[in-house]
């Protein structure tokens, strides 16, 4: 089923904390580029990720990927986003709590990056995707600030 | 290895069973099957197992056939689906108003803040498999063909949820008292009626047969009473089509 939404979505106004464009003219690969949030540890960051968005989009969700150094309770070391938005009820890799959010065919890019900046702000340490970046955050805030700061740093030098 | 490594291996290998059991169950059972007699389901259940073979006796003397579906979660609306389209074929009457129904409900779902570009797709692909069943040509076994085409029948599994969610927050005053572990009629929705292959419930068959304003049965087949119990949605209405229910599934009755 060819997919509007994807075309419809990419021709909107883009909105405050990311910008979205194709990687090539494939509308299923999208890069993004996600401001950090203010008063976060990531504030001052400019993180590219990219979107790949399965053929069956939006029965099923499209996966994340930071293209820059991210360091994240909830970003897995190759860059993944592993929030339960993004995952089908069902899928537990994680160990998601049982009433935790899923993917719904109605999220958008729009949505799912919203969604991305409030975990950047708030992660979920319950479930975490990179187990050194949760037990920083949990145990030792100073260390994670300082190695987030680090990301930080790289990602500015890496933004042109 | 350490232990952490160790459990997510194991973690691996268990969703990787998980996935080839989800697939062989796809593989081996459409998401809609044909009509199949009710004397098969007596043959899924011991023989010495007096609770369920008597109450399948039972459904014998008021139902001749079963329409299975998958066990994908979703069940709960391809059962209905293919029912109200059945019904709707018969009952011209009907057809017109539930047509009306779901034409207007598009407007519905954006007052509720749904954004109009991404609920298009599922809306018309609703609407074209309406005007189908209209066609003096459609055929049951076309039905059918179009509830086992993934797509298309997934399209119309998204856009009935969103009715049931539609129904819910509408009447989130009344339903507030019923969706225990959550904080608003809005959390419950998100959670538990919109994503693909979230089970349903009573909750989900009182809002969904509430937006359309239909009314049906569904059959309790389960090993807690002795008699198998059957509820009205809404209650003490004349029901338009039959639904089967054990626990955490879904099939079609036909008389």
């Amino acid at each position: 089923m060819l997919n509007f939404n994807l075309l419809t979505e990419l021709q909107r106004k883009p909105t405050e904390g990311f910008s979205a464009g194709l990687q090539d003219d494939d509308i299923f690969k999208w890069a993004v580029m996600i401001i950090g949030p203010p008063d976060t540890p990531f504030e001052g960051g400019f993180f590219k990720a990219h979107l790949d968005f399965p053929r069956d989009y939006p029965q099923r969700p499209p996966v994340m990927q930071f293209q820059t150094k991210i360091y994240h309770p909830n970003v897995d070391k190759d860059g993944k986003v592993c929030i339960s938005i993004l995952h089908e009820p069902g899928e537990d890799k994680f160990g998601y709590e049982k009433s935790s959010e899923r993917w719904r065919p109605i999220h958008t890019v729009e949505t799912i990056l919203l969604s991305v900046i409030s975990m950047l702000a708030d992660p979920n340490d319950e479930s975490p995707a990179n187990i050194d970046a949760a037990k920083d955050w949990r145990e030792n805030k100073e260390k994670f600030k300082r190695l987030v700061a680090q990301c930080v740093r790289e990602s500015q030098t890496s933004y042109d | 290895m350490d232990a952490s490594t160790e459990a997510e291996n194991l973690d691996q290998k268990i969703m990787d069973q998980m996935e080839l059991i989800r697939k062989e169950i796809e593989e081996s059972v459409p998401l809609l099957s044909h009509k199949e007699d009710i004397a098969s389901l007596a043959k899924e259940y011991p023989p010495d197992d007096a609770i369920y073979q008597g109450k399948i006796r039972s459904l014998y003397s008021s139902y001749r056939w079963i329409r299975r579906t998958r066990r994908d979660g979703n069940c709960f609306y391809r059962a209905f689906g293919i029912s109200l389209m059945e019904m709707l074929k018969q009952n011209p009457d009907e057809y017109h108003r539930v047509y009306k129904v779901i034409e207007e409900s598009k407007d519905r779902l954006i007052e509720l803040g749904y954004q109009a570009f991404i609920i298009e797709d599922f809306h018309q692909t609703v609407l074209t498999l309406l005007k189908n069943v209209r066609k003096d040509d459609c055929t049951n076994d076309e039905l059918v063909e179009w509830f086992n085409d993934r797509d298309l029948s997934n399209y119309f599994v998204v856009y009935f949820r969103l009715l049931t969610s539609a129904h819910l927050k509408t009447n989130a005053e009344f339903f507030e008292n019923f969706i225990d572990g959550y904080q608003s009629v809005k959390d419950f929705c998100s959670y538990e009626v919109e994503p693909i292959g979230k089970e349903s419930d009573h909750i989900h068959a009182i809002a969904l047969t509430g937006f359309l304003n239909t009314a049906i049965e569904i059959v309790y087949l389960n090993h807690t009473d002795d008699d198998l119990s059957k509820h009205r949605f809404p209650e003490h209405s004349a029901p338009q089509f039959t639904l089967l229910y054990r626990p955490g599934h879904y099939d079609v009755l036909y008389k």
